[in-house]
């Protein structure tokens, strides 16, 4: 009796937070779209779907700077997320978010040499960056596996893998100046120059990923169990976490693509719904994509509108909640679940 | 049973034990015991096929082990490493993963499994933890959710390296105690234990190993009897004399 108490309760508060979390959302969505220089009343989005995007400069903001660039920063807000929920998990390290360890500049690199290669279609711009993301992260997979993963040993290869992708980006912006995708705002992140071309392959492979990771949740549990557990369990490890570890960088990879490197919340976000809904994989891989996208998407918009009528990126704001974040979570207590 | 012909198994190439031959059947516990480094967690994996086999064999039930899928050999063998996280999950949630090994992809618990595991947990006492999360519990408790994990993998052997360790005194008995239960049950037990009488008073026979090899294996009181004991360990063990129990003799 007191069991069936604690899982309904369990169920209950799980239900809670996916309501909460797609509220926010759907809030996100909303006011990312209405909100702005141009303020946009509901009657002028509903018109716009109702007359035609070009039927008036009020249905043109909406669809084609307001509109992807909402979806943009709900999909990459929920992608690196998830990537991160995946990436602590595998690698057993909750420092090891995307950012951190180096994907994200792996997966910039790439996307600047696919520019460099004048390549600029979406599709194109995706996987090189989904490659350099790859790239990275199985670098530190195999890094942690062959010196041990622990929480410094992790930050050390990240500080080291950011360093060198960073150097690499700059040596090909400095050969090549015409290649402008490694300016400033694209270091810190922003969707400004976000457009449907870019951002509908991004987000078919995200939402591929996130399926293909949410159909395998109970394996990602099984592996956070430890390795020798988890083969004991009859799992091919070496297999799944480099399964897992493709996903996650599809995922930071198109994530990069669509908005640059956006750091810190593959890190903030899967923290905070680990605490709340508990380490299942299920529910933090699909709590952290609803909380991702909403806490980006919010974030943008208050970039966009906090200091009007000028613009910051909103990596700005990612990198001021980000930071003392990351320092709280090195220097905490010790004691606390393993991931 | 599970029936090991001259088989050698290491890392990288490098053998870490060497022609070992030896039977294991159900209903039985055998400890296994050494120096550290003779290569007692190196035989539970390579039993497992967790690291590639150099030479010899080992067949599960008559079949090979290599003719066996991961899954399968799961199925047929549980195996608890020495290395267990505390996973940011609850105690039902960790035990039901035990059933991982009897689904495919995407490998999703049906209520079937969900009972295996709340027997489980009721064989152990734990159910009224069920909800608890792994990292408000004592060693001691993680161990008996471990175990019960092993419970609902539902498998004929269970392999155990080093059970007793970092436990207090009371739970190492209770553990010996449960794997007397369990192969009363009809398991094959396999443990890999540091403490020389508690392997021999719970064990119904012994395999005793150093530097990669099986020095000899038998019952505890012909174990006990020879001078194997004190050639591999440089200690005595002795019976009590009322008893089945064992002792470390203090000379």
């Amino acid at each position: 009796m007191k069991n069936s108490k604690i899982f309904c309760s369990d169920k209950v508060r799980i239900g809670r937070l996916y309501l909460v979390g797609g509220l926010l959302f759907a809030a996100a969505l909303v006011l990312g779209v209405s909100v702005g220089s141009t303020p946009l009343s509901p009657g002028e989005v509903m018109g716009a779907f109702r007359d035609g995007f070009d039927s008036s400069a009020g249905a043109r903001i909406f669809a084609y700077v307001r509109l992807p660039r909402t979806l943009a920063a709900l999909i990459c807000g929920g992608a690196l997320a998830a990537a991160g929920a995946v990436i602590q998990n595998v690698l057993a390290n909750p420092l090891a978010s995307p950012g951190i360890i180096g994907v994200n500049a792996g997966a910039g690199l790439a996307v600047t040499v696919c520019t460099a290669l004048g390549l600029f279609g979406g599709w194109q711009m995706s996987l090189f960056a989904f490659v350099g993301a790859f790239a990275a992260v199985m670098a530190v997979s195999l890094g942690a596996k062959r010196w041990g993963g622990t929480r410094g040993t992790l930050i050390l290869m990240g500080v080291a893998l950011n360093s060198l992708f960073g150097a690499m980006s700059d040596t090909v912006v400095t050969l090549m100046p015409e290649v402008g995708v490694m300016r400033n705002d694209f270091r810190v992140g922003e969707f400004s120059a976000v457009t449907y071309g870019r951002l509908i392959p991004a987000a078919v492979m995200i939402v591929l990923a996130l399926g293909g990771l949410l159909s395998l949740h109970n394996g990602l549990d099984v592996l956070t169990l430890g390795e020798e557990t988890a083969a004991g369990l009859g799992m091919n490890t070496g297999l799944m976490r480099t399964v897992f570890l493709l996903l996650a960088a599809l995922l930071a990879g198109c994530a990069v693509s669509l908005a640059g490197l956006l750091s810190f919340v593959g890190l903030m976000v899967p923290h905070a719904v680990r605490r709340l809904s508990g380490g299942r994989g299920l529910h933090l891989l699909g709590l952290s994509a609803l909380f991702g996208g909403a806490f980006v998407c919010l974030c943008d918009t208050a970039a966009r509108t906090a200091f009007a009528p000028y613009e910051i990126p909103v990596g700005i704001i990612m990198a001021f909640l980000g930071a003392p974040f990351f320092l709280w979570i090195l220097f905490r207590r010790k004691g606390e679940p393993e991931i | 049973m599970i029936e090991l012909k001259n088989l050698s198994a290491g890392y990288g190439g490098n053998p870490v034990i060497r022609g070992i031959s030896a039977v294991f059947v159900p209903g039985e516990v055998v400890g296994v015991i050494g120096p550290n480094g003779a290569g007692k967690s190196t035989l539970l994996k390579a039993i497992r096929g967790m690291i590639p086999s150099l030479g010899g064999e080992v067949y599960l039930d008559g079949e090979h082990i290599a003719a066996m899928g991961r899954s399968e050999l799961a199925r047929r063998a549980a195996y608890l490493s020495q290395a267990r996280r505390c996973p940011d999950m609850t105690v039902e949630q960790t035990v039901l993963h035990g059933r991982f090994p009897h689904l495919r992809y995407p490998h999703t618990y049906r209520d079937a499994d969900r009972r295996m595991a709340r027997a489980a947990m009721e064989k152990m006492d734990i159910l009224a933890l069920a909800g608890r999360p792994m990292s408000t519990l004592s060693g001691g408790m993680r161990q008996k959710v471990y175990i019960a994990m092993a419970l609902a993998q539902d498998t004929p052997y269970i392999l155990f390296d080093e059970p007793t360790v970092h436990l207090d005194i009371t739970y190492q008995l209770a553990l010996m105690r449960m794997m007397r239960t369990l192969a009363g049950e009809g398991r094959g037990i396999v443990a890999v234990m540091h403490d020389l009488p508690m392997a021999m008073t719970f064990s119904d026979r012994i395999l005793v190993m150093q530097d990669g090899g099986a020095v000899c294996m038998g019952r505890p009181e012909e174990i006990c009897r020879g001078d194997v004991i004190p050639r591999v360990f440089g200690v005595t063990v002795e019976r009590f004399p009322d008893g089945k129990e064992y002792r470390y003799r203090m000379e």
